[in-house]
């Protein structure tokens, strides 16, 4: 084998690893990347299957050069440019989005982890959409969790089966799911251009 | 105490998010047909290792790959033709000499890249320092010229200038834009300065190419204009960019020589003058690192059918006021194919009329109220023309780029050394990629930032060559 062979190789074993790896990633954080749009989009279908095909289009066009044990982070970026691009394109003016409010954020933050908030403040429309802006712009496996959990009733079992994980690793990551929302909460500002 | 703290903190996360959990609707889960319709539309993915020496371009040092890639290139076509020099000077003399000059001061200029709706050009230059790499100057100007299709409109160039030396470090973009009457003034500039697509680009000038606008269109009273920087045309660019950077690159220049070997055709040394010799290759055919990736399209139709076509309808000036394409797939942008709704004549003397003649052509048609005198109308399965222009200069144009290339390298055997080099026939029979040795003059007025803008950005992360 040539050295030449032996360098062509090397770089396409490299390239079938990051296209496997971005396959698993995309198969396990879909769902989320598809709340991210659907609620930064206001539910529109079709433009939320357009954004997640241009995701996995770009994604695999990208990927050879990539260099990332996870790919996860770098999924998110994509998918945060396309949805500004979108905006940029679709030409729709920032009045018609769904808008981080980062004093109205922090407040929440502040109060999540320290009161039991009343029903009627969580149904306030604008409560709601900083809480739904800061749960789906959580990693995967951490909104998987508490959407599971909390929105969809899920058992610990059932979670760790859907998973791949026991019940104690479940419960742990759980608690650090809910932390991670509070912190995006208190961080909003700034994301949700 | 401070885990009894966290732990309360938790226990009232926890209880919020299962009122939430109660007061809150989340989108319903995608089911497995909708999410097998994400990764539908399959492409050949890049497999070459061009991205290796493009990711080490992107920290800042692709001037120096970018000139150092463009001779290598040269170096490397004279190398596997060396010894067939039947002439006093051989084909590997050539080599050794352009070798040993481009090590000093040396200049690129990209002359009149014609892609069609878009030409290239553009000024590279390094002057390099006896105290090492990290005191060269460096100087960059490249044009985009996106031209217009109305001749009422000025060509929109956009312009992106860099500039380090040991003293400073500066970059500028901006399009010099066209207007029509000054009544109606209108600069394409501001566009392209705001646009976050413009940021991308300076920010990655060359992986960015995609960043660029596809089509920008502005009118004024009855004079309108439309830019065109078409996907396979900044994908082309981009491409061979790509491949210069690779062919600089320790770990894929022997890939890429071999592919250089398959691809040419006759090469040979020529005595010119009286001390002149110059090699010359010709005949490239298909070299794969060019390729631009192509996404296959096998059911366009099926793709089709759940476009959206929103017009809105005026009822008192009996006109279409607004047209928008929702759902467009992914794939067919990708492939470069965009929407031509732009082209389809409607019926308009009234909203009767036109949703008539929509019926009778659509799966189906809604019809709502939507402001005073508007009616919005949205259409589904209306037959709509497609803009393939993308996918055919793909095919009709940038296929056969190569086929009249030619390279020439000109070698002083008297002193020695390699003067010159051009690739010609780029693009076009006008194109040219010229590399000169030897130092040149930059105009000094072109090294004030105050030259091309008021609203220069400077490096920040200077490059550490």
């Amino acid at each position: 084998m040539t050295r030449a062979s032996i360098q062509r190789s090397a770089a396409m074993s490299d390239s079938t690893e990051n296209v496997t790896s971005i396959q698993s990633t995309f198969d396990r954080c879909g769902q989320a990347f598809c709340r991210y749009f659907t609620v930064r989009t206001g539910g529109d279908t079709h433009l939320v299957d357009d954004l997640m095909q241009r995701l996995w289009l770009r994604a695999r066009l990208k990927c050879a050069g990539l260099r990332q044990d996870n790919p996860e982070p770098w999924l998110w970026r994509i998918a945060q440019n396309l949805l500004r691009q979108h905006w940029r394109d679709s030409g729709r003016s920032a009045s018609e989005r769904v808008k981080a409010a980062p004093e109205l954020a922090r407040t929440l933050a502040r109060r999540f982890d320290a009161e039991d908030l009343p029903a009627e403040t969580l149904a306030r429309k604008e409560v709601q959409e900083q809480l739904l802006l800061a749960l789906t712009a959580l990693p995967g496996e951490a909104q998987e969790l508490i959407v599971g959990f909390y929105f969809e009733g899920r058992s610990h079992a059932e979670l760790a089966a859907m998973l791949g994980l026991g019940e104690r690793a479940v419960e742990g990551r759980l608690y650090r799911a809910r932390a991670a929302l509070r912190d995006k909460l208190a961080h909003l500002e700034g994301q949700e251009d | 105490m401070m885990s009894e703290e966290k732990n309360a903190n938790d226990t009232f996360r926890h209880r919020n998010l299962e009122r939430l959990g109660r007061e809150l609707s989340l989108p319903a889960r995608a089911g497995a047909e909708r999410q097998a319709r994400w990764q539908s539309a399959t492409m050949k993915v890049d497999s070459s290792p061009t991205n290796r020496g493009f990711r080490f371009m992107k920290q800042h040092k692709w001037f120096a790959f970018l000139t150092s890639s463009a001779a290598a290139a040269i170096i490397i076509v004279a190398v596997w033709l060396g010894v067939a020099g039947a002439t006093p000077v051989s084909a590997a003399a050539i080599f050794d000499g352009f070798k040993a000059a481009v090590q000093r001061a040396l200049s690129i200029r990209l002359e009149g890249i014609d892609l069609g709706t878009v030409t290239v050009n553009g000024d590279l230059i390094l002057d390099r320092s006896p105290h090492g790499s990290r005191d060269d100057t460096r100087y960059a100007e490249v044009h985009v010229l996106l031209k217009a299709d109305d001749p009422e409109w000025n060509d929109l160039d956009a312009v992106i200038v860099i500039y380090q030396s040991p003293d400073n470090a500066w970059q500028y973009c901006r399009g010099n834009g066209g207007s029509c009457a000054e009544e109606f003034h209108v600069d394409p500039t501001e566009y392209l300065i705001e646009g976050e697509a413009w940021d991308d680009f300076v920010n990655e000038p060359l992986e960015s190419f995609g960043g660029m606008p596809l089509r920008l269109s502005f009118s004024a009273g009855d004079s309108g204009v439309t830019y065109r920087f078409m996907r396979h045309q900044r994908a082309y660019v981009e491409q061979l960019l790509r491949f210069l950077l690779d062919i600089s690159s320790a770990e894929t220049t022997g890939e890429l020589i071999e592919e250089l070997q398959a691809a040419a055709g006759s090469i040979h040394v020529e005595q010119k003058g009286e001390a002149v010799y110059v090699l010359e290759a010709s005949g490239f055919g298909r070299i794969e690192a060019l390729e631009v990736t192509d996404v296959p399209l096998p059911h366009v139709d099926t793709l089709l059918q759940d476009v959206i076509w929103e017009l809105r309808y005026d009822l008192t000036a009996r006109q279409i006021v607004g047209t928008s394409i929702k759902g467009w797939p992914a794939a067919l942008r990708e492939a470069g194919i965009i929407s031509g709704s732009g082209r389809v004549d409607l019926p308009t003397e009234s909203a009767e009329t036109l949703v008539h003649h929509l019926k009778g052509l659509a799966h189906k048609v809604d019809v709502e109220e939507t402001g005073e005198n508007i009616r919005t109308i949205r259409v589904v399965g209306y037959p709509l023309p497609l803009d393939t222009s993308s996918r055919d200069w793909r095919d009709q144009i940038m296929r056969g780029l190569l086929d009249d290339m030619t390279l020439s390298i000109y070698y002083d055997a008297e002193a020695r050394s390699v003067t010159r080099a051009e690739f010609h026939g780029v693009g076009s029979p006008e194109g040219r990629i010229i590399l000169e040795i030897g130092r040149v003059k930059l105009d000094p007025a072109r090294l004030s930032p105050g030259y091309w803008s008021g609203t220069g950005m400077p490096i920040d992360d200077p490059v550490d060559p």
